[in-house]
């Protein structure tokens, strides 16, 4: 039955009708007048709880910068972190990243990327750099070839023990060198010079180890050795996030700049 | 020719015995008309003389239609023939100092302009002589107010006549009272009256568009400190849309800017938002709307997906510009204040947003 009374009149009916309709389109979404206050004082609590409940987005640290500097001094860079977690600080500094997927953990114990960080000695072998399961804590390495007989192979020779460490394009041609002819690890891109926000000059180049994985190294020059920043990642390590990130480490910081070892 | 010459010389004699011959006085306006000797006829009506005559002002130009001799003997002349019903003067002062009275309305002639005098009855000032009416004049304006009476009469053609090319010889119409030989024939074809087409303009909108695709834009920093502009695509569904506005948004958007470079567009977001605010329905139809809502937010850094949790809050502040009826231009700048809240971080930014669309 109609709410209104039936004239007979179909005009009469339409306009009523539509009358109605509007009655009911500006009825109050919330009748009660205390359930509308409430309402209200909902939307403005959250709205104004909205306001100031973060760090400004403006201040370069609010998303989890690190600024980092060596115990010696002898570097220093900035890491992002999380997704970035230390795994050792000494003789040099050791980055990973650890899988995950829109946020949560998978349990794979191994590293999408790892960073290490080191004056270079005469007595270093990058190849044991190579693979992403270098860069997980001792307890959680995974050897795949624990309890298998194995030939021993032959140790390779040092491939810095007759090299200028003082010179970074020295120092990564021995290197990618090794890492081609003993390991088989292919060239993605050779030798070239690269410039930090410095303004230093490095040297840098990517492979593709045996163990399919990429490695990404940056040699800067240093005091009393090069600085060698090698990265290693199952993805591609030619993208801007990585760039940016090398481009930020330093060398020979100013001993006035910043505290020693610290994480600022 | 000596008699000629004694006969001269008794004139000039004469002459200078009696002296110059003495002139009668011109006879002024106002004045009374002095007696004249030569005019018995004054003499038998007398009572005439008496009265002042304000129409027969006395000009001096009136000796170009009689002679001067004979111009004061008002009372030999024809009496005039409105003298009886013409009205009285408006003013009248003193017996010899009289104005003209007021004509009647329909004369064609100027009327004359009033000159007091002064009682020695010398003319004053710097206006002209006056011009005495005569019978004939009113005889004339009498004509003229007849043809001022008749209602204007326009010489009727024949019917044909209005068909009839130009240069056709028109027929001869017949003459028509008080035009004289002026005959007054339409030959213009009468041009149909264009017919008036009156288009109404639709009414303006009372509400505002019911669905807007929109474009927003905003720019916030990365987690890596780089400028990362997002470019946000937007549904709105607004059931009231008159003075109150309720908006339902719907966006989602992609990063772009300095963070995205080389191609790698990897964060997006969307959000449902809830808009709530002021207009004015009009062609133009200026708003102001507030905003919130939440969504969630994919987040890329170093290859790996996160996946935050967003919400934000805003003004917009804008217009809605109806092309068609059912076709509007949207456009709106306002604040925005995203809020991230990503795996151990809670970042919040306010910026200024812009934001177009297209309404149905």
């Amino acid at each position: 039955m109609a709410p209104w009374p039936e004239t007979g009149d179909g005009r009469t009916t339409a306009v009523k009708a539509g009358t109605g309709l509007k009655r009911a389109i500006a009825r109050p979404i919330v009748s009660s007048v205390v359930a509308r206050r409430i309402a209200v004082s909902v939307v403005l609590a959250a709205a104004f709880g909205a306001l100031g409940c973060g760090v400004n987005g403006d201040d370069p640290n609010a998303w989890g910068m690190v600024q980092y500097v060596h115990a010696d001094r002898t570097f220093a860079l900035e890491y992002l972190s999380p997704p970035w977690e230390p795994l050792h600080v000494e003789p040099g500094l050791r980055l990973r990243i650890t899988p995950e997927v829109f946020g949560f953990d998978i349990g794979i114990a191994a590293s999408t990327h790892g960073l290490d960080i080191v004056q270079v000695a005469a007595e270093d072998q990058i190849s044991k750099l190579q693979g992403v399961e270098v860069f997980v804590p001792e307890g959680e390495r995974f050897d795949p070839l624990a309890g298998l007989e194995i030939p021993a192979r032959r140790e390779p020779a040092q491939p810095l023990a007759l090299v200028d460490l003082a010179d970074p394009f020295a120092v990564a041609r021995a290197e990618l060198t090794n890492l081609a002819l003993e390991h088989d690890a292919k060239i993605d891109f050779d030798l070239s010079t690269v410039h930090n926000d410095a303004g230093q000059e490095g040297v840098t180049f990517q492979v593709v180890t045996g163990h399919d994985t990429f490695m990404r190294v940056v040699y800067l020059p240093s005091a009393p050795t090069v600085v060698r920043v090698a990265m290693v990642s199952v993805f591609d390590l030619a993208t801007a996030d990585i760039d940016q990130m090398l481009d930020g480490v330093i060398t020979n910081m100013p001993v006035s700049e910043s505290s020693e070892g610290s994480e600022g | 020719m000596v008699g000629g010459a004694i006969v001269g010389l008794v004139g000039l004699l004469a002459s200078v015995v009696a002296g110059p011959p003495i002139l009668p006085e011109l006879p002024r306006r106002g004045m009374r008309t002095p007696k004249t000797e030569a005019s018995p006829k004054a003499e038998a009506s007398p009572k005439t003389e008496a009265q002042p005559q304000p129409d027969a002002a006395p000009v001096s130009n009136a000796a170009s239609d009689e002679p001067p001799d004979t111009q004061p003997a008002t009372g030999s002349q024809k009496p005039a023939p409105e003298a009886s019903p013409r009205p009285k003067p408006q003013r009248a002062e003193s017996g010899s100092h009289a104005v003209s009275p007021a004509r009647p309305a329909a004369a064609v002639r100027p009327p004359l302009q009033r000159v007091d005098t002064p009682r020695t009855g010398a003319m004053q000032g710097g206006l002209g002589p006056l011009v005495a009416a005569t019978s004939a004049d009113f005889t004339a304006w009498a004509d003229d107010d007849q043809r001022a009476a008749a209602p204007l009469q326009r010489a009727k053609a024949p019917d044909s006549a209005s068909l009839r090319s130009p240069g056709d010889r028109p027929p001869v119409a017949a003459k028509k009272p008080g035009y004289g030989d002026q005959v007054v024939i339409r030959r213009a074809r009468p041009q149909p009256d264009p017919v008036p087409r009156f288009r109404r303009g639709p009414n303006a909108p009372e509400r505002s568009a019911t669905v807007v695709v929109g474009y927003r834009n905003f720019t916030i920093l990365d987690a890596l400190g780089r400028r990362q502009a997002w470019h946000m695509g937007s549904v709105e569904f607004t059931p009231f849309r008159r003075y109150f506005r309720l908006n339902f948004l719907t966006e989602a958007g992609v990063e772009g800017g300095e963070a995205a470079r080389g191609g790698d567009r990897a964060d997006f977001m969307v959000l449902q938002k809830l808009g709530v605010g002021l207009q004015y329905p009009h062609w133009v139809t200026p708003f102001i709307e507030g905003q919130g809502g939440v969504g969630v937010m994919r987040i890329e850094v170093f290859e790996r997906n996160e996946l935050a949790l967003t919400w934000s809050v805003g003004v917009d502040v804008g217009a809605q510009w109806a092309v068609t009826q059912w076709l509007s231009l949207h456009a709106a700048v306002g604040w925005i204040h995203p809020v991230i809240r990503a795996e151990a971080v809670t970042v919040e930014f306010n910026r200024v947003a812009f934001k177009v669309g297209v309404g149905f």
